[in-house]
């Protein structure tokens, strides 16, 4: 069943292929984490994480809190802040995992857009990544920002 | 409409009329991602809540959709407008097994 | 196989043990409740009631507390929850029948099939460690105070049971081959990858477990040490889980029950 709301910034190309998938079923619960690799190092970042890079979000007005070490990857809590841009109101909010096997963690839709807005949630994150808020304002446009988080690793292995 | 899991909801701040309130809304699903195994091998599937809809007095001022990218027991903390003759709030949340739930709370207006 | 030399140090050692439990002389810092080893952000989303997942399992607990539906209500033999606050910080003990060891969950599930309800289906059903998570809450901060019984053929059996418990603590097992006293007593706080060792005082069951991302009983914290070291998990319900939390109970008398807490 293709997932209810894949945006179309997610090309095909980004699914897994169904040999990954099948491993990644087979692999130890979500749980256990490896430690992330080093910004410099991260071969294996997904081609969504380069493209909403070059896409160049303008951040302003755009505030993240969260936490630059995550105790667990099972819930990471994020806490985003949007100031709309003078003149123009806030119709979503969205925020994207890029790591993740589906990016699109929650999209808030304001049906009456505001000018300024303020939410909390916990994200599961399935890797070490940037957590990524796209806000869309009343005339369409959007500005991003990220926050990087390094999920650290269980000590023991937990079957139970 | 089912209400299989447990959740609760509370508000913080002044709730007088005008103001902006924060409402924290917590609920015990499990938000299977569809990526774990089980003991013997079988794939959970996917359960996860995926959409969310808050209402103030049948006005609805939120419209989230989750994915798999949350945790579980899902937790939400987002503002609300305190009306003039104050109200409830109603939260209807559905997941993509087709369970649905409903929340009120009367918003406790402070003299 | 151990040496005979092995076998006599290792017996001498959990004799030590055994008798050192009742003794108040452990260092400073091996009597620090988990609680202390918890990040500030764990931490913070313990104390706040709101974000906490454990208020769902509070919630349902002080309903099934007072619901009368499916038989008398726990409220109508035991009152409010609070009363019980010294018999829940004395888990575990022995049963009516002198021989079984059984534990706060054991005793819970008794009560709720002799009452009339459904059996449960083990420690981890929900309704049990909402039961287990509402009595612990209320017993926040009594002593947690394991004395053998005043009958000297019961003392005979606890002061076995609880030998069988010191003796597991220091039993190496598991691919990994370490026994409990290996990171819980010789390497407490050091880092286990990015985990700091704790002594591992039994004073915050159940506990959410954020690897479980649910509430779990402290027989589920003890299988999982066991996954942890590679070895074959005891089956839920062994009595050895009950002698170890047994020892582990001995172990931090005195120290105060933190109630349903976060862990890693």
């Amino acid at each position: 069943m293709k997932h209810p709301h894949t945006p179309a910034l997610v090309p095909a190309s980004t699914r897994l292929p169904s040999r990954s998938r099948r491993l990644l079923a087979l692999a130890a619960p979500a749980s256990l984490l490896t430690a992330a690799l080093p910004p410099a190092a991260r071969a294996s970042e997904t081609r969504l994480s380069a493209e909403l890079r070059n896409r160049k979000y303008l951040p302003d007005g755009i505030s993240i809190d969260f936490p630059p070490l995550a105790d667990t990857g099972n819930a990471v809590p994020i806490t985003v802040e949007v100031q709309a841009p003078a003149g123009l109101e806030i119709r979503s909010i969205e925020i994207l995992l890029p790591e993740n096997p589906f990016p699109p963690a929650i999209k808030l839709n304001l049906p009456k857009p505001q000018a300024r807005y303020r939410f909390s949630t916990r994200l599961r994150l399935a890797s070490s990544q940037d957590a990524w808020v796209i806000a869309t304002f009343s005339d369409g446009s959007q500005r991003g920002a990220f926050a990087p988080t390094v999920i650290t690793s269980s000590a023991c292995f937990d079957e139970t | 409409m089912s209400n299989d899991y447990p959740s609760r909801l509370s508000f913080v701040g002044t709730v007088r009329p005008g103001n902006t309130i924060e409402a924290r809304w917590i609920i015990g699903h499990p938000m299977d991602s569809g990526m774990r195994v089980d003991d013997g091998g079988k794939r959970i599937f996917r359960n996860i809540i995926d959409r969310v809809r808050v209402r103030v007095n049948d006005e609805l001022v939120l419209d989230i959709e989750p994915g798999t990218g949350l945790s579980a027991n899902p937790y939400f903390a987002f503002p609300l407008s305190v009306p003039a003759q104050g109200g409830t709030v109603t939260i209807d949340w559905r997941d993509d097994h087709g369970r649905t739930g409903r929340v009120q709370q009367v918003l406790p207006l402070e003299k | 196989m151990p040496t005979i030399r092995e076998a006599v140090a290792t017996g001498a050692l959990w004799l030590c043990l055994a008798q050192a439990a009742f003794a108040q002389g452990w260092p400073a810092d091996a009597r620090l409740s988990g609680r202390a080893f918890l990040t500030p952000n764990l931490a913070r989303l313990q104390d706040d009631p709101a974000a906490s997942p454990i208020g769902l399992w509070l919630e349902r607990g002080a309903t099934s507390w007072t619901a009368s539906t499916q038989g008398p209500s726990c409220q109508s033999c035991h009152g409010a929850p609070g009363s019980l606050a010294k018999g829940v910080a004395q888990f575990p003990r022995l049963a009516g029948d002198g021989r079984t060891l059984i534990n706060l969950e054991d005793q819970i599930r008794a009560c709720r099939t002799r009452s009339g309800r459904a059996p449960a289906s083990g420690s981890e059903d929900d309704d049990v460690l909402a039961l287990s998570a509402h009595l612990q809450m209320a017993a926040r901060g009594q002593v947690i105070d394991l004395q053998p019984p005043a009958d000297a053929a019961l003392r005979e059996t606890w002061q076995a049971r609880l030998s069988s418990g010191a003796q597991a603590w220091t039993q190496r097992v598991g691919r990994i081959n370490l026994a409990c006293v290996h990171c819980h007593d010789q390497n407490v706080g050091k880092t286990f990858r990015s985990e700091v060792t704790s002594p591992a005082h039994p004073t915050g069951f159940p506990v959410y477990r954020m690897r479980w991302q649910a509430l779990g009983s402290i027989e589920r914290r003890l299988r999982a040490c066991y996954s942890g070291v590679q070895a074959d998990l005891p089956k839920a319900g062994d009595p050895l889980l009950r002698d170890l939390e047994l020892f582990l109970k001995v172990r931090a008398n005195g120290l105060p029950v933190d109630g349903p807490s976060i862990r890693r």
